[in-house]
């Protein structure tokens, strides 16, 4: 069964998903080879001292890119259920409602997390043998939360979307742009780094919100 | 007889809008069910409770004796369900939501069925869902019921933008199914010719109350349309008691009534409605539907 819910999510959204794919990685592609340039113009020298003295990661090209990605990714997959009403048939088949939409939620943050897994390995390799450890650690570290941040902007917007009430829909809205916000706060290498599984468990959290939103559904409210 | 579905005291509001109040109706197994009503009385309302998307006010509903808003996934399985308008994943061709649906009903799923229906359809397998028309869509819906083999359907206004070939394929197929395999079936239908063809029992809702709730053929027999001449300047006289919705053309009086000709006339008599030549016709279940709610 949860294969099938797949089967369906990827028919609904390949196209979705493997181009933003592509997008996201392209940038991050840029953002590496971009670094790797600067290094070759500028020397490898003077780029390590502009690491260490500016705290600067140098790749926040990419930083709202996995954000946009997930709220984008999230909209593909729930809003065509919400607007012709195909909810109620997912909804319908025999399977306990939280397992059919944790499935669908399941395939869309698995597509999130593998995609920022391979992006931040392809910063990883390019980087690694020009840079030093510490600073190629560094310039991770500031990008998981931008990385979390998409898997929590799919969450949120999950959780906007399935609503049906149009009021609650907008408070939810607020309060979610609310908690994105605190993934942007500051480009400042390793400023994040100690909160870093904070803003991983607020990620895994959200997951739940959208019971709040699935109950609405199920029970009818509307405006 | 065992009762599939049973609703008691069944009321609900949207905000302080009370839809309607203390609705009792129960459908026997293996038979055939079609809500009737006007806009807003409330049928999707009950299909909306009935498929567990709306939590009623109060009062209970029950399918194969469990609460509408709780079935345990085994009886969802018994259960096939058409929404409004045929929707479906248009995101699909005919092939892939074969294969999605299948998954989920192991054991009872009859692929056979669905393609014997997909072949009248004359589409490719590959064509997708928001590519067919409204009545294509409507049978690729049908056949993914018939393909379920539930033991109940509830189908709610299956004719909804389909033109008349398409309206009668879907009531013969269904009809021909529900009967050759004892099936139960509720619905509703804007379109009432459709459901005279189809349906064994209704229940004619108006708003906030349940009419009439009997089988289709005692209905038809005991309802009659009755005219009379009246004088031309002669007022109508409405909220007659037993006489339901007369109306005045010119020396034409017209109204409906479940009495028999000799007690309708008694109760002119008695209201003192000047009249003259007065006869029954036998009506259609439109004619009937009409009648109850009127026109208005």
């Amino acid at each position: 069964m949860l294969y099938a819910i797949f089967y369906k999510e990827w028919i609904k959204t390949r196209w979705y998903y493997i181009i933003a794919s592509a997008v996201l990685l392209g940038f991050v592609c840029y953002a590496a080879l971009y670094l790797n340039r600067v290094g070759d113009l500028a020397g490898m020298k003077n780029l390590w001292d502009y690491f260490l003295i500016k705290n600067d990661s140098l790749i926040s090209i990419v930083k709202y890119i996995p954000l946009i990605v997930g709220i984008g990714g999230a909209v593909s997959q729930f809003a065509p259920e919400m607007y012709r009403k195909c909810l109620k048939l997912t909804l319908h088949l025999p399977c306990n409602e939280y397992f059919l939409v944790g499935s669908m939620m399941l395939y869309g943050c698995g597509i999130m997390v593998a995609v920022s897994i391979v992006s931040l390995t392809i910063l990883f390799l390019t980087l690694n043998g020009i840079l030093p450890p510490e600073i190629i650690s560094g310039i991770l570290q500031a990008s998981i939360p931008w990385f979390l941040a998409g898997v929590c902007g799919y969450l949120l917007t999950t959780w906007v979307v399935l609503q049906p009430v149009t009021k609650k829909r907008i408070l939810q809205a607020i309060l979610g742009a609310f908690v994105l916000r605190t993934f942007f706060l500051t480009d400042t290498m390793q400023a994040y780094t100690p909160s870093i599984w904070i803003f991983a468990a607020t990620t895994v959290l959200t997951a739940l919100l959208t019971i709040i939103s699935l109950n609405d559904f199920k029970e009818g409210r509307q405006d | 007889m065992e009762n599939v579905i049973e609703c008691i005291n069944l009321t609900h509001y949207y905000g302080k809008r009370l839809i309607y109040k203390d609705l009792n109706f129960a459908v026997p197994k293996g038979r055939i069910l079609g809500l009737l009503g006007k806009n807003g009385t409330g049928k999707t309302t009950t299909i909306n409770i009935l498929s567990g998307y709306l939590k009623q006010y109060s009062g209970k509903c029950l399918i194969f004796n469990q609460p509408a808003n709780a079935i345990e996934d085994h009886t969802r399985k018994r259960i096939g369900l058409l929404i409004e308008g045929h929707v479906q994943y248009q995101f699909m061709n005919i092939e892939q939501i074969e294969k999605f649906y299948s998954a989920f009903y192991p054991g009872q799923w009859r692929r056979d069925a669905y393609y014997s229906l997909m072949d009248k359809l004359k589409v490719a397998p590959h064509q997708k869902i928001n590519k067919m028309s409204n009545g294509q869509r409507s049978q690729v819906a049908l056949g993914l019921i018939l393909a379920q083999n539930p033991e109940l359907l509830v189908l709610d206004d299956f004719s909804l933008g389909l033109d008349p070939g398409y309206r009668r394929l879907f009531v013969e197929y269904l009809r021909d199914y529900a009967k050759s395999e004892g099936k139960t079936v509720f619905l509703t239908s804007h379109i009432i010719q459709d459901m005279e063809q189809l349906i064994d029992d209704c229940i004619i809702m108006d708003y906030g109350k349940i009419l009439v709730q009997k089988p289709v053929k005692e209905l038809l027999a005991s309802i009659k349309k009755y005219r009379c001449h009246v004088p031309e300047l002669q007022p109508i006289k409405e909220n007659i008691p037993k006489l339901f919705h007369p109306e005045k053309h010119k020396i034409l009086m017209e109204f409906y009534s479940f009495e028999p000709i000799e007690e309708v006339e008694q109760i002119l008599h008695r209201e003192q409605v000047q009249y003259s030549k007065i006869w029954a016709e036998d009506i259609n279940l439109e004619d009937a539907f009409i009648g109850l709610t009127g026109k208005y």
